[in-house]
């Protein structure tokens, strides 16, 4: 019995999610997308202030890549 | 029957991922990142099904894909061929799964202090880029591919751009694809340097006619959405085109580079580009075009199944995107970051006014490497490019204080540290905890973390990579198979499991192993000679001595001429297929060997100069011979003369003469430089003239010549001489053993193809010398020994008996006690 079929075996393809929701511009009146961006960059900035180490030029020296390809 | 009526919905596509990576804080500076690298291949050996690759290097696992190590240490994860852009996001995520885990456990392990791993794109301090390639297999002539598809990788960047700043410039100018500073033509043959928007590379890795497009514009993104537009779309565009249409024929750019660029500084995506007709174009107005032709098209036998999926979402995020980045902000990689940076500049109180005047400054004190008569771009939506169409606002000249100016160069460095970390890869990045806050959009509602689980451990459910998957499965643990693409094989090569259709779904029986397919040769004798000259330009030298031997059955046989140039070349095939004697011999047998021109004696010291590692000694009674008659009768517009004194350069080299050997060489390549009428010689003297700087202490101009040799030798197919001679030269300029790993991998896989035994044996001693700590030095002998009971041109080199003999000091990286070059000469 071939278990590796479940990936590909399936007639159900979704496309994304329906553009409607938290974040959506798309849906909703003006007000609410106000809101819900204000919300978004209000959130999206703690988490950026979170992550953001106090020495930038160190971070970026110490995580230096060579050439790729 | 019209071809596009016989033509299949199902092609498969892939996605080969490069991620960059680093030592978690209190690493080992000194640590190099290439054995570091190794390790993750080493502990993925140790927890995944594989079969090492059989060509290259790296291995294959269980699930189909290949892992490895690429140029500059970068662990790179190539999905399994998949033929739906869901299964794309599955597998690329379960790559990104991989490594994570990889690099936990080597934290755990205590193995340093673990790793960080990050889907970047570029890096801003080393000017360093690696990206996602994308792979379409299309059945279409690759000829007629660029025209119809650059227009829309110009503008698909609207949707998969990963967003970021201009790398090329000190101020602080978003973009959509950083990567996009890195293109600078249309088309090319390489994906190191000059890097085009459509590769023309085409290596399809597979028979039945399949071609492979290679993508390599494209961005690394965190958003599966993003990752899933940009297959899905792409598949459709080219399977229109496998499909006979022409969807790009009316929308034909005027200056593609020029256009990505433009459409790349401009958030608002309002910037025109001229097209061909002297219409100009939005990109948002180019994706349209493309969108309505996939959809007038849907139902049409050429497309797959999934085709209407992709167009509902494809005509969703347009939309969207209409609106302006807000419309995306949450669901595409440019707009997510778009709007976190710019809410970022708020905080910190930048003024518009004062980033215009800040980006305007650097551009000032050090122009950008973007096109010159563009304006500086910047985050101000309502600012874009002049000459696109839209007006540029009257924008306040403000003169910016040091104290101003400071603050702005710390925020752009700030910004270049969230770059990197955006594509963080676990929970520490960026992208992952907007995703984990639930603050994005971008998840697939068919891709679930099940399903990129399973992706790890099974192949796809269709096509060979489920075949190759299930073959590694079986064939793991037992030892000695290996694995490509195309086929699985033992190390004995009796045997094969030929996969090279690539939509095969049984799973063939093991077959003896034919003989490398190769393009037939031409009936015709002077089409047979030509066919030969083109093998040996390849470096395909035992293709062009079979092809020799055939040319005695040509019914033409044996007239005079021939038989003489039958000779000349069987002399220059042999002494690179490692028999010198036999080369002579080839040269004695010439009825009329007439030693008063140049040419006869070009040939003698060119078999002398592949005698054996290095030139023999016996090529000076001839160079002195050549040099009388040049004297007597000079030549300079002869392909001969310019090969004799190339030669000559390259004996005087390895005589220690330097400063001789580089005036010869720097003449010769000014001479020819004007005409380039011998590329191939051409670049054979940038690459001695690049070892003659290494063994003068100049790198730098050794790089510069080595990257000359190594584009022209790329675009002439010059293989032979790219792998033996200017690969194996740029990996004695590098220190870090990723660097040395690639270029000698690189020249191993051309070897390999070719079954160039001359060359596989010099970069197995390199090998062993520059990479002692990742070879089994014992094993790389006894390969070496083999090799050269196979090759008399071995067995009487004197350079390589002395590094056999003296194989432990070769091997620790000794210099010979009488002194001379680091390497010994090799």
């Amino acid at each position: 019995m071939n278990t590796t079929t479940s990936l590909r075996e399936r007639t159900d393809h979704q496309p994304p999610p329906p553009a409607t929701g938290a974040g959506d511009a798309g849906g909703g009146g003006l007000e609410a997308l106000a809101q819900e961006g204000a919300a978004f960059l209000a959130a999206g900035h703690d988490i950026i202030n979170a992550a953001l180490s106090g020495d930038s030029q160190a971070f970026l020296e110490a995580n230096r890549q060579r050439g790729g390809e | 029957m019209k071809r596009r009526d016989r033509i299949m919905a199902n092609r498969l596509l892939g996605i080969e991922t490069e991620y960059g990576f680093s030592q978690n804080p209190g690493g080992n500076p000194e640590a190099d990142m290439g054995d570091i690298g190794q390790e993750l291949i080493n502990l993925a050996m140790a927890r995944y099904p594989f079969l090492p690759a059989g060509q290259g290097h790296g291995i294959f696992l269980g699930n189909g894909a290949r892992f490895y190590i690429d140029c500059g240490a970068h662990p790179e994860f190539c999905t399994p061929e998949v033929d739906n852009p869901w299964d794309i996001v599955c597998y690329t995520d379960a790559g990104a799964e991989l490594l994570q885990g990889l690099a936990n456990e080597l934290a755990w392990a205590q193995v340093g202090p673990g790793l960080r791993l990050f889907r970047c794109n570029v890096d801003y301090l080393t000017g360093a880029t690696w990206a996602c390639h994308e792979n379409y297999g299309h059945r279409a002539n690759p000829l007629g591919l660029p025209r119809q598809i650059v227009p829309h990788l110009v503008s698909r960047i609207i949707y998969t751009g990963a967003g970021g700043l201009n790398p090329f410039s000190p101020g602080m100018e978003f973009c959509l694809s950083p990567r996009v500073y890195h293109l600078d033509r249309v088309t090319s043959t390489s994906s190191t340097e000059s890097r085009g928007i459509f590769h023309l590379k085409d290596e399809s890795l597979s028979a039945r006619g399949w071609h492979r497009l290679h993508v390599l514009c494209g961005d690394s993104l965190c958003s599966q959405l993003g990752t899933w537009l940009k297959a899905g779309t792409t598949a459709l565009v080219v399977a229109l085109v496998d499909g006979g249409f022409q969807p790009g024929q009316s929308v034909g750019l005027q200056d593609p580079v020029r256009a990505m660029r433009r459409f790349n500084r401009d958030v608002t995506l309002r910037s025109t580009a001229e097209l061909l007709n002297g219409r100009r174009l939005t990109a948002l107005d180019l994706q349209w075009h493309y969108l309505r032709f996939v959809q007038e098209h849907l139902g049409h036998p050429c497309l797959p199944d999934w085709a209407e999926a992709v167009c509902t979402a494809w005509q969703e995020m347009l939309e969207r995107l209409a609106r302006g980045p807000a419309g995306a902000r949450t669901r595409i990689d440019w707009a997510i970051k778009h709007a976190l940076y710019l809410e970022h500049l708020r905080h910190r109180q930048v003024s518009p006014d004062e980033l215009t005047a800040f980006n305007e400054d650097m551009r000032r004190l050090r122009p950008s490497a973007d096109l010159s008569d563009e304006p500086a771009g910047g985050f101000d939506s309502a600012r874009v490019p002049a000459g696109a169409g839209v007006p540029v606002p009257p924008g306040r000249t403000i003169a910016l204080s040091n104290a101003q100016r400071h603050k702005l160069q710390q925020l752009r460095t700030e910004l270049c540290e969230l770059e990197v970390r955006f594509g963080q890869l676990g929970p520490q990045g960026l992208f992952a905890a907007l995703d984990q806050a639930g603050l994005l959009q971008h998840r697939l509602t068919d891709v679930t973390s099940e399903r990129v689980r399973q992706a790890l451990r099974e192949p796809p459910a269709s096509g060979r990579a489920r075949l190759r998957g299930r073959a590694i499965q079986q064939l793991h643990g037992r030892g000695g198979h290996l694995c490509d693409w195309h086929a699985v094989w033992p190390e004995s090569k009796e045997t094969l499991l030929d996969l090279s259709d690539p939509l095969q779904q049984e799973m063939p029986s093991w077959t003896p192993r034919p003989l490398p397919a190769r393009a037939s040769a031409p009936d015709d004798i002077e089409q047979r000679f030509d066919f030969l000259k083109s093998e040996y330009e390849r470096g395909n030298f035992e293709q062009a001595f079979s092809s020799l031997g055939e040319i005695t059955t040509s019914p033409a046989w044996p007239t005079p001429s021939f038989v003489s140039q039958y000779h000349s070349m069987m002399a220059l095939v042999q002494c690179r297929r490692g028999f010198f004697p036999a080369a002579i011999a080839s040269l004695n047998a010439r009825a009329q060997t007439r030693l008063n021109s140049i040419s006869s004696v070009y040939e003698h010291v060119a078999i002398h100069r592949f005698q054996g590692l290095i030139p023999g000694d016996d090529i000076w009674e001839w160079i002195r011979l050549g040099d009388a008659l040049l004297d007597q009768h000079p030549e300079p517009e002869s392909a001969q003369a310019f090969g004799f004194r190339e030669h000559k350069a390259c004996a005087l080299l390895h005589r220690g003469q330097l400063d001789e050997a580089k005036i010869l060489l720097r003449q010769v390549l000014a001479e020819n430089g004007r005409r380039r009428t011998h590329p191939r010689m051409y670049a054979l003297a940038a690459a001695d003239l690049g070892e003659v700087y290494r063994r003068l202490g100049e790198p730098d101009l050794a790089r510069t010549c080595l990257d000359d040799a190594e584009r022209l030798q790329t675009d002439a197919m010059a293989l032979g001489d790219l792998s033996e001679f200017t690969l194996l030269n740029l990996a004695k300029l590098e220190s870090a053993s990723g660097d040395v790993s690639c270029f000698l991998n690189r020249a191993e896989a051309i070897q390999l193809d070719a079954n160039n035994r001359m060359g596989l044996v010099r970069t197995h001693i390199l090998r062993a010398r520059l990479l002692r700590r990742q070879v089994d030095a014992g094993e790389t002998r006894d390969r070496i020994l083999a090799l050269r009971e196979q090759l008399p041109s071995l067995h009487a080199c004197p350079l390589c008996a002395k590094i056999l003999h003296r194989w432990d000091d070769w091997c620790a990286g000794r210099t010979l006690p009488e002194g001379g070059d680091a390497f010994w000469g090799m």
